[in-house]
């Protein structure tokens, strides 16, 4: 899951970035609105957390310029305005959650998770694909109830497929997902990634390479059948 | 009273006051104007009988009067008095006047019979020949005898006429009240309907709508007015509703910052073990944050002791140089620590009259500013000079400076400029505001300007001694 965080108070950034990537995702973090949005429009994210007080444009203007261009992407509003007509506003203006400063780091995670979620058209944390199950919270993935042991960047990937079942994706758009913008990017360590889901699955019983299947020329996915067991 | 019911009343009363003058007149003049005509058409009966009244060897005599209709007519009594009060001939019984009435110029009036009934007589003069006595005169002279011809005739067909006619006045009058309060009603109606329209339009409004206005096409000019400083007033809420609101944004915005990098810091960092350094750095992160926060604290703490102080400062005279020379040396360890050159370049001599502990946080904030915002490598200080006008103080840098567009808001509580907020440094847009209150306190003003060689000059000028 990659996420752009737009705050600019840099402490409070830098928490957020690290408490963030800590739980999987991969965060990219700009300072003022300008920066945001050009971000917000190069980059695909899977959320964007927004500060609405920013300097040179502020986080409405981001917002209602993002989708002015058609931009989906889910966003949080995190603001110190916590009046009804700001939350209205913000809503209003295209914000798909909002949370007012100072909040729980917890709730901004809960929030989160929920909001790219929802995006998936997923009504709770739990995925469940036959015998392969996912808890998005606890970011745990389990084969008939055996806990699998990923890392974090492995169960990434896995939840990234899953939450697409029989979607390819090029290694470069896996990379794009997994990793932030400061992070050195070789598509080829998907591969490496890959390799070791696949190990791990296999020890569970699943055929790894069944259920994550190698597009030729085109990528990775996730076949829903094989995960069943079938 | 409503104001139609008011414009009503007005309109009837001043129609009913016109009409009541009217009437008064009318049938007064109605009056004079029929009873003359009455009594002209007496006079001319009057004339046609003198005309067959003739002297005959020195008597008076009547002549052919079968063929005059004025002998015959019953509704007409009439009397003929010869000279010595005789009567020559008369028809009806009426309390006549005595003959020599109308003896120089005919004479009316009225007089009652013995049944009651009211009658109106002429009397006139005239001479034998037929010819009034004031007329020619000359003919026959030697021969002439004067006597008076008195003819009557009943004043109830002209007092019915007077009586119809004053009725029927009335009734004109009547209508014409009933008409004009009904379109003083119609036209208070119609002309405070736009009224109604713009009450319900303004009624309508809320504080969270103060964006709309009352619409003004289609009203007349007064009230196109009254709609004119209506909106005007809006605009004037909206706009101070605006500030305070932007005031409250920025002030949240401030408080809250420092307080969720705080909490945010600490729970980040409590999520999981982690070695010594990286607590440490957590703790640095929470440390700076509330040390703004207590920076924040401070600055509103000030600002409110000085918005509560009525009245000037107690002022003394407060040498500058030393001043600025100690707040250079107590700031010179953090502007070493940013890369800032500090100056102090004051003339020995200029003092300035203030209130010592306020001057110190004036300048002290100033410098904090400049240390906070110049880059690595500039420089940064404070000077001085006086004329006979006052004193300037002015503290420069070679930092970013401030766009001409922004100068003035800077000033503001909570303000941060674009700069300021982008240069990453915690601020808390309380620094400048605490200038210009304290500046505000002493009658000196602030001015923000470009230094010559780049950066943000800020000039506080002290009004002189008077």
């Amino acid at each position: 899951m990659r996420i752009l965080l737009v705050e600019d108070a840099r402490p409070l950034a830098r928490s957020i970035a690290e408490g963030l990537s800590e739980e999987g995702f991969s965060v990219d973090v700009a300072h003022d609105g300008e920066e945001g949005l050009h971000l917000a429009s190069e980059i695909a994210y899977d959320a964007i957390v927004l500060d609405r007080m920013l300097p040179l444009l502020d986080g409405l203007g981001v917002l209602r310029r993002l989708r002015a261009a058609g931009r989906r992407t889910p966003v949080l509003l995190l603001t110190a305005l916590g009046e009804v007509h700001d939350r209205v506003e913000g809503l209003d203006g295209g914000g798909d959650d909002y949370l007012v400063k100072p909040f729980a780091f917890d709730e901004l995670l809960a929030r989160l998770r929920a909001l790219v979620r929802r995006d998936h058209g997923l009504a709770q944390n739990e995925l469940e694909l036959g015998r392969l199950r996912l808890d998005l919270a606890a970011r745990t993935a389990s084969v008939d109830a055996r806990p699998l042991d990923l890392s974090a960047k492995e169960f990434a990937l896995l939840e990234l497929l899953a939450l697409e079942p029989g979607t390819t994706f090029s290694r470069t758009a896996i990379a794009a997902r997994l990793y932030d913008e400061e992070s050195d990017r070789d598509s080829n360590v998907i591969d490496v990634f890959v390799a070791r889901v696949r190990r791990k699955l296999d020890a569970a019983g699943l055929g790894g390479a069944e259920v994550i299947r190698t597009v030729r020329g085109a990528g990775y996915r996730l076949d829903r059948a094989a995960a069943r067991g079938e | 009273v409503t104001l139609r019911g008011k414009i009503v009343a007005l309109v009837v009363g001043l129609t009913l006051a016109i009409l009541a003058g009217l009437w008064l007149l009318l049938s007064r003049s109605w009056g004079t104007w029929s009873l003359e005509a009455v009594d002209r058409e007496l006079l001319d009966r009057a004339g046609a009988i003198a005309r067959r009244v003739e002297v005959e060897h020195g008597e008076l005599e009547l002549e052919d009067e079968d063929e005059e209709p004025a002998f015959q007519d019953p509704a007409h009594p009439y009397r003929i008095v010869g000279p010595r009060g005789a009567v020559l001939a008369a028809r009806g019984s009426l309390p006549w006047p005595p003959p020599d009435a109308g003896r120089e110029a005919p004479w009316t009036g009225s007089v009652d019979d013995a049944s009651g009934r009211s009658w109106r007589v002429v009397s006139a003069a005239f001479t034998a020949s037929g010819e009034r006595r004031r007329g020619s005169g000359g003919e026959g002279a030697g021969e002439a005898l004067a006597f008076a011809v008195q003819v009557a005739g009943e004043a109830a067909p002209h007092r019915a006429l007077e009586e119809r006619f004053r009725r029927g006045l009335l009734l004109a009058f009547a209508a014409a009240l009933l008409v004009g309060g009904i379109g003083a009603a119609v036209l208070a109606q119609l002309s405070l309907a736009p009224l109604r329209r713009v009450a319900a339009e303004v009624d309508s409004m809320e504080a969270a709508s103060l964006d709309r206005r009352v619409a003004t096409a289609g009203l007349d000019p007064e009230l196109g007015r009254v709609a004119g400083a209506f909106n005007a007033l809006l605009a004037r809420l909206e706009e101070a509703m605006g500030r305070q609101r932007q005031l409250v944004s920025r002030a949240s915005h401030a408080l809250r910052t420092p307080v969720a990098t705080i909490l945010t810091r600490a729970e980040v960092a409590l999520r999981r073990d982690r070695d010594a350094a990286a607590y440490r750095e957590a703790l640095e992160d929470v440390a700076a944050a509330a040390r703004e926060s207590a920076t924040l604290v401070a600055h509103l703490l000030t600002l409110s002791r000085l918005d509560e102080r009525r009245g000037a400062p107690a002022r003394e005279d407060v040498p500058l140089a030393p001043l600025a020379e100690e707040l250079v040396r107590l700031l010179a360890p953090r502007a070493e620590e940013a890369g800032v050159a500090l100056e102090a370049e004051v003339p020995a001599s200029l003092a300035l009259r203030a209130d010592p502990a306020a001057l110190r946080e004036l300048v002290e904030a100033l410098l904090d500013n400049a240390i906070r915002y110049t880059p690595r490598g500039g420089r940064a200080g404070v000077r001085a000079e006086d004329d006979r006008e006052g004193a300037a103080l002015t503290v420069w840098d070679t930092g970013p400076g401030i766009p001409a567009g922004e100068r003035a808001k800077v000033l503001e509580r909570f303000y941060r400029g674009e700069a300021a907020q982008a240069s990453g440094q915690p601020g808390s847009g309380l620094g400048l505001a605490i200038v210009k209150a304290i500046a505000d306190a002493h009658g000196a003003t602030v001015a923000l300007g470009e230094r010559a060689g780049g950066g943000l000059e800020v000039t506080v000028a002290f009004p002189g001694r008077r």
